[in-house]
């Protein structure tokens, strides 16, 4: 009788035993299956005919330059040669004013070089930015849209309005901090190695990252409160007051903490500060949440942003010191 | 081991052993030639110039390199980035024509018994046509599964995708490839025999 889950696994590494890259205890397990299995043994026939036909096709795509020039253009680029020391050095430039003529001119092309070069790199910010998007996982934005979404509906079923508001004061700092702590980092990005090869400054490419996942929660966020504010016909301003200031330093916090301590010494510090500040007991076992802990006051916004330029500065030296090659 | 080696290597580069960079662009220089070759529809000078791009990315980056993923699919990673934007950012220019017939004695040799020379040429412009009719990134995988000879995880590594997404890339090749035979050797069925031709023109599709 055919074992079909012993040919959903030989199949599944069939094309890498046509390339002839399975390791070989997988070779001998994949070779025992074939001799019983004729089905698996014609579907690796195609396989093979694929391999065949893909190595068939390249032969002959071989450098045209032999090695040492290559290698000879390449090292140039590495290391350019040094100015002639005997080559006679440039005379002074005359003592003397220049034409007021050349000057504007200069300052003009300079000008537009500079507007040029900054929308270049504006582009550069939104392309960067713009990849993260698949970079990121799945799960990261399925969550934050999920867990925003149960706050408001469980806000929504609240009798008065001051429930509302600690709810969301409450839940949306601790959802959008918690997508924070696994934005960046070799725990939580696999391919991060692999990223860091590039010449995309990790800066911009954490930058990218958090405007990104800060962006989505506090859209969903805001979408969520103008619902609750037409249907409870509350003030749109005090709800999202309410959870934006908060929102914004947690955030920042457990993005510090993971680059730091790593994601989930970030999301428990961030909880464990959050509860401690928002939450007192009252009489039993009551909890009254403290909205106004953290409203959007200036001296808030200023130490996210402190604590987000940190950060930025800190995944620059991180990605400089040298590997442990060893571990 | 040679991973153990090229690490080496690397950690030479990071410390500016341009010996070292030599030894890893001799290993390294025509897998990566061939690769990009067919990433760059086989432009000759511009394959050249992005892969001296790489291992320019690799004399400045090689102290990023952690050793988790081995070297040679940090190289291709590199390598797959550059060529990414560097389609992007140029024009792409005709795709070359790939089906250069060169009198080459050993494609001769090669042919099993009953195929004639004629039918071993019009294969492998069967083959190259069916393939050149997949996407870029369908090729893609192929080439690093099939040719340079990387795990699906250590492809979808490179290209950047998860392993799910490299596994249903190679299966749609190999059903379009399949198709594509079939559909070839029942035309050429149909073909009228040449003077010479030593077998029968329709052979078992693959």
């Amino acid at each position: 009788m055919r074992d079909a889950s012993a040919c959903d696994r030989c199949r599944d590494v069939l094309p890498e035993y046509a390339a002839g890259t399975l390791p070989p205890d997988d070779r001998a397990t994949v070779e025992d299956h074939l001799r019983a299995c004729t089905d698996c043994a014609g579907t690796l026939a195609d396989w093979m005919a694929l391999a065949g036909a893909v190595n068939r096709a390249s032969r002959g795509a071989t450098p045209d330059l032999p090695f040492e020039a290559s290698w000879n253009l390449l090292a140039a680029r590495i290391a350019p040669p040094l100015p002639d020391a005997a080559m006679p050095a440039p005379p002074l430039a005359p003592i003397g004013r220049l034409p007021d003529t050349t000057t504007a001119h200069t300052n003009s092309e300079r000008a537009e070089r500079d507007v040029a070069a900054f929308v270049v790199m504006g582009l550069h910010v939104l392309r960067v930015t713009g990849a993260q998007v698949r970079l990121l996982r799945p799960a990261m934005w399925i969550a934050s849209a999920l867990g925003i979404a149960l706050a408001v509906l469980y806000a929504l079923t609240l009798p008065h309005v001051v429930g509302e508001l600690d709810v969301l004061a409450f839940a949306l700092p601790l959802i959008a901090a918690t997508g924070t702590a696994f934005l960046y980092g070799p725990d939580v990005d696999a391919g991060l190695e692999l990223a860091l090869a590039t010449p995309t400054s990790p800066r911009l490419v954490l930058l990218g990252r958090f405007a990104l996942l800060f962006g989505y929660d506090a859209a969903l966020a805001l979408a969520g409160t103008s619902l609750l504010s037409v249907a409870r016909h509350d003030g749109f301003v005090s709800l999202a007051s309410a959870w934006l200031g908060p929102m914004a330093l947690l955030s920042t916090l457990s993005l510090t903490l993971s680059l730091i301590l790593g994601p989930a010494v970030a999301v428990g510090g961030a909880a464990a500060l959050w509860l401690s500040r928002a939450l007192r007991l009252d009489g039993g076992l009551s909890l009254h949440i403290s909205a106004g802990a953290f409203w959007p006051t200036p001296q808030v916004l200023a130490l996210s942003l402190a604590l987000l330029t940190f950060a930025l500065l800190y995944v620059t030296r991180q990605e400089r010191l040298r590997p442990d090659y060893d571990t | 081991m040679q991973g153990d080696d090229e690490r080496s290597l690397l950690r030479r580069i990071a410390g500016g052993d341009q010996h070292a960079l030599r030894c890893l662009y001799a290993t390294y220089r025509t897998r990566l030639w061939s690769y990009l070759f067919s990433q760059l529809d086989g432009d000759a000078g511009w394959t050249e110039e992005l892969t001296q791009d790489i291992f320019l990315a690799v004399w400045r980056s090689a102290a990023t390199y952690r050793g988790e993923a081995k070297p040679a699919t940090w190289l291709f990673r590199i390598a797959h980035n550059l060529a990414a934007n560097a389609c992007r950012a140029r024009d792409r220019r005709p795709q070359s024509e790939r089906l250069v017939l060169t009198d080459d004695g050993d494609e001769r040799d090669d042919l099993p018994m009953g195929v004639s020379p004629e039918d071993a040429v019009l294969d492998r412009l069967t083959l190259v046509a069916a393939l050149d009719r997949l996407s870029p990134r369908h090729r893609e995988v192929l080439d690093l599964v099939f040719v340079q000879g990387f795990s699906m995880d250590e492809a979808a590594s490179i290209v950047g995708v998860p392993v799910g997404t490299v596994k249903s890339r190679v299966s749609y090749a190999r059903r379009a490839l399949h198709a594509h035979l079939a559909a070839e050797t029942c035309d050429r069925r149909d073909r009228p025999q040449t003077a010479g031709m030593a077998g029968e023109g329709c052979r078992e599709g693959r």
